[in-house]
């Protein structure tokens, strides 16, 4: 259990990081916040089937990369202040198109990570 | 360069807080087939944030570490996988936890950016 909560707790920093950088270097804070949503959604369904088929990875790396890494790299509570900021700034449009957005492309990419998953471990 | 050491660290700390809730959670409700802990964070997340952001300024370290914590606490790729895994047998739990989380989530950060604002 230590093991993987050492795991989860460095994993977390790398996500963090990685999302930390990405806003701070984009001037667009919207599309950079969907894009980071959905390529964790993404990720998160092809790493958590994928990379036990394919390598031997202990319990604890697998916890890492998934409550860890991919966990803190996508971000809800940010997701729901944006559409609240939106709609304080009275754009209701831009507001709804994100919200729509983040939900469709988020499960989309999951679907997608899913099958591409699935592909890669036949063959495996 | 100290900052962002302490976003990243808070954001450490909030994913162990996220894992340590759905460890718990699966303990006290094990049959579950709806996600309780990821749902519970999600709003409380957001809520926490809106509150953050009230009473904080945007440019402060403190709220840079909150929002990191709250980033690393509240997850977006858990919830639509969780969904997606969902929605062929338990379309109306799916659905329903859809609607319940981006609803309940936006609800809440108004709810505490307007309380403390």
């Amino acid at each position: 259990m230590l093991k993987k909560l050492s795991a989860i707790f460095a994993f977390a920093f790398c996500g963090s990081l990685l999302r930390l950088g990405l806003t701070s270097m984009t001037n667009h804070h919207l599309t950079t916040i969907l894009l980071i949503n959905v390529v964790g959604s993404f990720l998160l369904a092809f790493i958590s089937k994928t990379l036990p088929t394919l390598i031997p990875l202990s319990e604890a790396v697998m916890a890492g990369l998934t409550v860890g890494l991919v966990g803190s790299f996508t971000t809800f509570s940010t997701f729901s202040m944006d559409v609240v900021a939106l709609l304080q700034q009275g754009a209701l449009g831009l507001a709804l198109i994100y919200w729509l957005a983040s939900l469709l492309l988020g499960c989309g990419a999951a679907v997608l990570g899913f099958h591409i998953s699935a592909r890669v471990t036949e063959r495996a | 360069m100290l900052a962002i050491l302490y976003i990243c660290l808070a954001g450490s700390c909030g994913a162990l807080t996220r894992f340590t809730v759905g460890y718990v959670t699966d303990l006290v409700i094990r049959p579950t087939q709806f996600p309780v802990a990821t749902v519970t964070i999600n709003i409380l997340g957001s809520g926490l944030l809106g509150i953050a952001t009230g009473l904080l300024a945007p440019t402060a370290l403190l709220f840079q570490v909150a929002s990191g914590f709250l980033g690393g606490f509240s997850t977006f790729s858990t919830f639509t996988n969780d969904f997606i895994k969902l929605i062929d047998h338990k379309p109306i739990t799916a659905m329903s936890y859809l609607a319940l989380s981006a609803t309940l989530g936006v609800v809440s950060a108004f709810v505490g950016y307007t309380l403390v604002a």
